[in-house]
């Protein structure tokens, strides 16, 4: 069982994408779409035909594989249902971040690879963002790490049952913060739309269709859920399974999803209480949330805690 | 109870409460921010007074906890308040580090103090990181007053100073006796209401709070 | 005895209560003598008895010793001669249109407020008491300084900058006494651990290392308040901006009474720590003070500014005195204050007249005060020879005992660069005032505004008698302390504990 659990991320995650949709549009007053739609639009658009344009290079066709596959191997490492996964050895905070690293570039580049404005748009500022925010996970994640005393994934999730000491709370939300500027959720991003204005994923994005935009937007809600899944595993990873047995493997289960549906209630109230900001005004957002990340770390090695 | 509090470690949740709401005062650009980062701030000092006392159990400490809660967490933000609506002023101008770079400074400070203090110090009071806070919550609020240029943006500076400073003072020393500590916290008050005084003075004479146009008298 | 310890702060708080009540601006000001005389006579049992002996009232929450005694005694003095000047000043300036009724008003009741203040940083026997007395000394001054008169700008931002700077430093001061507070309950638990007296007998028990860092904060702190470099920014911008008397009080006694705050922690902190690391920090300042402020005073262009750089100068003298240390070099620090308060505070009364017959405090367009006005001129002369340090005038009898001190000592270093300091003021105190006195009258002066003359009534008869017993005083102190004065001198340098 613990070899499949990384399919848990791969299947269900259009599923926890579908459901913060909806919870938005309750919250504003609308019916919204079913929370089975992504996996629609994802069949839709598997059968449709692909327009490329022929102006790209094996870039452009390579990226959606290769964001996908680097997607697909991150949600191997991250242990979700039980730690007693034999992929643990391989499950390190910086290797996930360099995956993720790899797919942000890749992608990047297909948003430049067909000339269109817009898409150099998104990329550029894809890379600011990216360089902005990467900081900010690494440093909660080192905290948690230090504390811990490795930057093993599956070392992290079994130490410490939840948030403890101040240290850790701010890291969580440092943490917080970095997730949603990483999917691209309001106020960083506005994921409902294709407006010029709020263009950084989408914006990347805009020139592929049929298969690969169906590759490109699965591997986009997989690491939704593979962040939420690393926040609880490293900040609150309470009743995750360390062992085989069925019994606490099932009660795992029911444990991961409620804190999965936790997460995505979150994400939907921080996206329907607030405005996207502008872009400019980004830096001093994610630059606050990089103090707030700092000042974990350093109340960790003040305190010992 | 006791045990609750020691096993969660509440009075290190608060104490960070405390070096939070500090840093934040260099993020915000409103004055009525910083006011309402000053109650937090004076709350969660009577909390942790309040909190100690619990722990240690002496009763003096409870009257510490109130009469730091009447003073700085209810009429010193309701004294503020009026100032502020008289002044008729709501934003900070551009002061002369931008937020982001004084909130770097501030968040590097408080690494500075909690590196020098680590070794060589011989005086814990109750608990040295409570100490180490306090200083830190000390220094960033004189950076604050340095770099912001309105009168009552200092003001509020000055404010979070002296909570640092009956913070420290506290944590050396459990508290003193009650009759002193009246004493204190009433020059404390009479200090933030004169404050107040001249702030409206410097508007009335200068058409202005922006401590720039106070630099007429030198060398 | 407690009666009179007592009345000692009643009858202040007393006086300034009803002169802000009184609506007749031309009794207020005798009013408020009367206070200050009644005062002096309900002082005068304690500050005898002190001097002899310890006085105590209210369990020991209020103290007094010879050193208390000697500073109280000042403080009296000076409140005599600031409400009998004042009251000439403020007619002037009530005459002038220059302030008001309630202004008037206002001023008498913050002066005794005022007093009361200091009166209790005299008394106080706790050490956090007299912190509080510290703070509140501040609050009142900066409401008398940037307050009570029409809308002057330049004494709001004055003002403001003093309460700004001196809070700051006096919140310092108030961590050093929390830290010193820690090291007295290490070693005798909480009962009377701020007490002078009892920390006086086990002080030589107290952690050294706790103590510096106590003494620091607390040099800091009080060091602000008494205008000592680098830290006296205040200082020439709230006593050239302040009214004249309120000038004379700031100088003359406000910052001596911080540095009686530094005095007693000295006592405490050397038993601990040795005399070395306090009297190396005390040099240091006094020195950086002293010629910090003579740069300055070859500049300045304002004469009430000048005096306020040269109470600055003065003040470094002090901390000098008392961080050479022994007998001898705290008998002139101690001296040195007695001189101090009665040189400034007459000068600051001339500057007063001066600027009220010339209209303004600009050295440039002020001219040949001398030939027009005789006895002020007189008078402003001895003030000035006395504040540079000239003999056989008071103050240079204090700075030769400091000097010898130094001498003794074999601090060569400190007693070239001090020379050199006392001689850069010197000439840019002389030069100043001197640009002022001679020359003749109408060489360029402003228009002489308010000027009415003949208008000499009681109040201006009050204030020549002031000044002049002042210049007396000056000068005698200058050929021989009187043996009355001498003997206190010695018994509070015993109280400090120098051996």
């Amino acid at each position: 069982m613990e070899y499949f659990q990384f399919l848990v991320i791969i299947l269900f995650s259009p599923l926890v994408n579908g459901v913060i949709k909806k919870l938005k549009a309750n919250m504003q007053g609308r019916v919204g779409p079913g929370v089975l739609q992504p996996y629609y639009d994802l069949l839709r658009l598997l059968k449709k035909d692909m327009v490329v344009s022929t102006v790209t290079s094996w870039i452009f066709k390579a990226t959606p594989y290769i964001v996908f596959t680097a997607t697909a191997t991150a949600a191997v490492i991250v242990p979700v249902l039980s730690t007693a996964s034999p992929y643990g050895m391989m499950g390190d905070v910086i290797a996930l971040i360099y995956l993720f690293a790899l797919a942000r570039f890749f992608m990047a580049l297909g948003g430049l690879d067909a000339g269109t404005s817009f898409g150099g748009e998104g990329s550029s500022r894809e890379m600011t963002v990216a360089i902005l925010v990467e900081p900010i996970m690494m440093l909660a994640l080192f905290t948690a790490a230090i504390s811990a005393g490795s930057t093993n994934i599956v070392r992290i999730a079994t130490v410490h049952p939840a948030v403890f000491s101040p240290s850790h709370l701010l890291a969580l939300t440092a943490f917080m913060v970095a997730i949603v500027a990483e999917t691209g959720r309001v106020p960083v991003d506005n994921p409902d739309t294709h407006l010029e204005l709020t263009m950084i994923h989408e914006g990347m994005i805009l020139e592929y269709s049929g298969r690969y935009l169906a590759l490109m937007e699965w591997a986009h809600y997989m690491k939704q859920m593979i962040l939420f899944t690393l926040a609880i595993d490293i900040f609150f990873p309470l009743g995750i399974a360390q062992s085989g047995n069925p019994a606490i493997l099932a009660a795992a289960v029911v444990v991961y999803a409620a804190k999965v549906t936790g997460m995505a209630l979150l994400m939907a109230l921080v996206e329907s209480t607030r405005a996207k900001i502008r872009f400019f005004q980004l830096p001093s957002l994610l630059g606050g949330s990089f103090v707030l990340a700092f000042l974990s770390l350093v109340t960790h090695i003040m305190m010992g805690k | 109870m006791k045990s609750w509090i020691e096993a969660f470690s509440i009075i290190d949740f608060i104490s960070v409460g405390i070096l939070l709401t500090a840093v934040t005062l260099n993020a915000f650009k409103s004055i009525e921010s910083y006011v309402k980062a000053y109650t937090i701030n004076s709350w969660l000092l009577a909390g942790l007074i309040a909190v100690v006392a619990v722990l240690v159990g002496e009763t003096h400490l409870y009257i510490a906890a109130l009469l730091t809660l009447a003073t700085k967490g209810i009429i010193i933000p309701l004294f503020l308040r009026r100032i502020v609506r008289r002044m008729r002023v709501t934003r900070e101008i551009q002061p002369y580090i931008s937020n982001s770079l004084s909130l770097a400074i501030s968040g590097i400070l408080v690494a500075v103090v909690y590196a020098s203090l680590k070794e060589g110090i011989f005086i814990t009071g109750f608990s040295k990181n409570v100490l180490q806070i306090s200083i830190a919550v000390i220094l960033i609020s004189l950076f604050v007053m340095i770099t912001r240029k309105k009168a009552l943006t200092q003001a509020i500076g000055l404010l979070f100073m002296e909570n640092g400073l009956f913070l420290a003072g506290f944590s050396l020393t459990f508290g003193m006796p009650t009759m002193i500590e009246l004493g204190v916290l009433f020059d404390m008050l009479m200090g933030v209401i004169i404050l107040g005084i001249f702030v409206i003075q410097i508007k009335r004479a200068f058409a202005s709070a922006d401590l720039d146009k106070l630099t007429v008298l030198k060398g | 005895m407690r009666v009179y310890v007592l009345s000692i702060l009643i009858i202040p708080l007393v006086t300034a209560v009803v002169c802000y009540n009184i609506t007749k601006p031309r009794i207020v000001g005798y009013v408020s003598l009367g206070g200050t005389v009644a005062l002096a006579v309900a002082a005068f049992p304690t500050i005898a008895a002190s001097l002899s002996g310890t006085v105590s009232a209210l369990d020991d929450t209020f103290s007094m010793d010879a050193l208390s005694g000697y500073i109280m005694a000042l403080v009296i003095f000076l409140s005599i001669a600031s409400a009998a000047y004042s009251i000439s000043y403020l007619e002037h300036e009530y005459d002038a249109g220059l302030t008001n009724v309630r202004g008037v008003r206002t001023y008498y009741g913050l002066l005794h407020l005022f007093i009361f203040t200091m009166l209790l940083v005299t008394m106080a026997n706790n050490l956090a008491i007299m912190w509080i007395g510290i703070e509140a000394t501040t609050i009142v001054s900066a409401l008398l300084i940037g307050l009570g008169f029409h809308k002057r700008p330049l004494a709001v931002e004055a003002a403001w900058k003093y309460i700004i700077l001196c809070t700051v430093g006096i919140t310092f001061a108030l961590l050093g006494t929390f830290i010193a507070y820690y090291a007295s309950t290490a070693v005798i638990g909480t009962e009377g651990a701020l007490n002078w007296t009892t920390l006086r007998g086990m002080a030589y028990r107290m952690n050294p290392e706790t103590m510096k860092l106590a003494f620091i904060f607390v040099l800091v702190g009080y060091g602000t308040k008494a205008g000592l470099a680098p830290v006296h920014n205040w200082l020439p911008d709230a006593h050239s901006q302040a009214p004249s008397p309120i000038s004379a009080l700031l100088s003359g006694i406000l910052l001596n009474t911080a540095f009686y705050g530094i005095m007693r922690f000295v006592s405490i902190v050397e038993p601990s720590t040795g005399s070395d690391f306090t009297g190396h920090l005390l040099i240091f300042f006094g020195l950086v003070s002293v010629g910090i402020s003579a740069i300055f005073i070859l500049v300045q262009e304002n004469y009430k500014r000048l005096l306020a750089y040269s109470s600055i100068e003065h003040m470094g003298i002090i901390s000098l005195g008392i961080g050479i240390g022994g007998p001898v070099g705290i008998y002139g620090a101690l001296l040195h204050i007695l001189n101090h308060a009665l040189s400034k505070p007459l000068m600051f009364f001339a500057s007063g007249k001066i600027q009220s017959r010339f209209g303004t405090t600009n050295i440039a367009n002020v001219n040949g005060v001398l030939s027009s006005m005789p006895l002020l001129g007189t008078l402003t002369f001895i003030g000035a020879l006395s504040l540079s340090g000239t003999p056989p005038f008071n103050i240079f009898v204090s700075e030769f005992t400091v000097l010898k001190a130094g001498v003794d000592r074999g601090l060569w270093p400190v007693v070239v660069l001090f020379l050199i300091f006392v001689v850069i003021v010197f000439y840019g105190m002389l030069s100043g005032f001197g640009k002022m006195l001679f020359g003749r009258p109408g060489d360029g002066t402003a228009a002489q505004a308010g000027h009415r003359p003949g208008r000499e009534g009681a109040g201006e008869w009050l204030a020549n008698t002031v000044m002049i017993f002042m210049a007396v005083a000056v000068i005698a102190l200058g050929f021989k302390v009187p043996a009355i004065i001498d003997e206190t001198i010695r018994t509070c340098v015993q109280v400090l504990g120098a051996k």
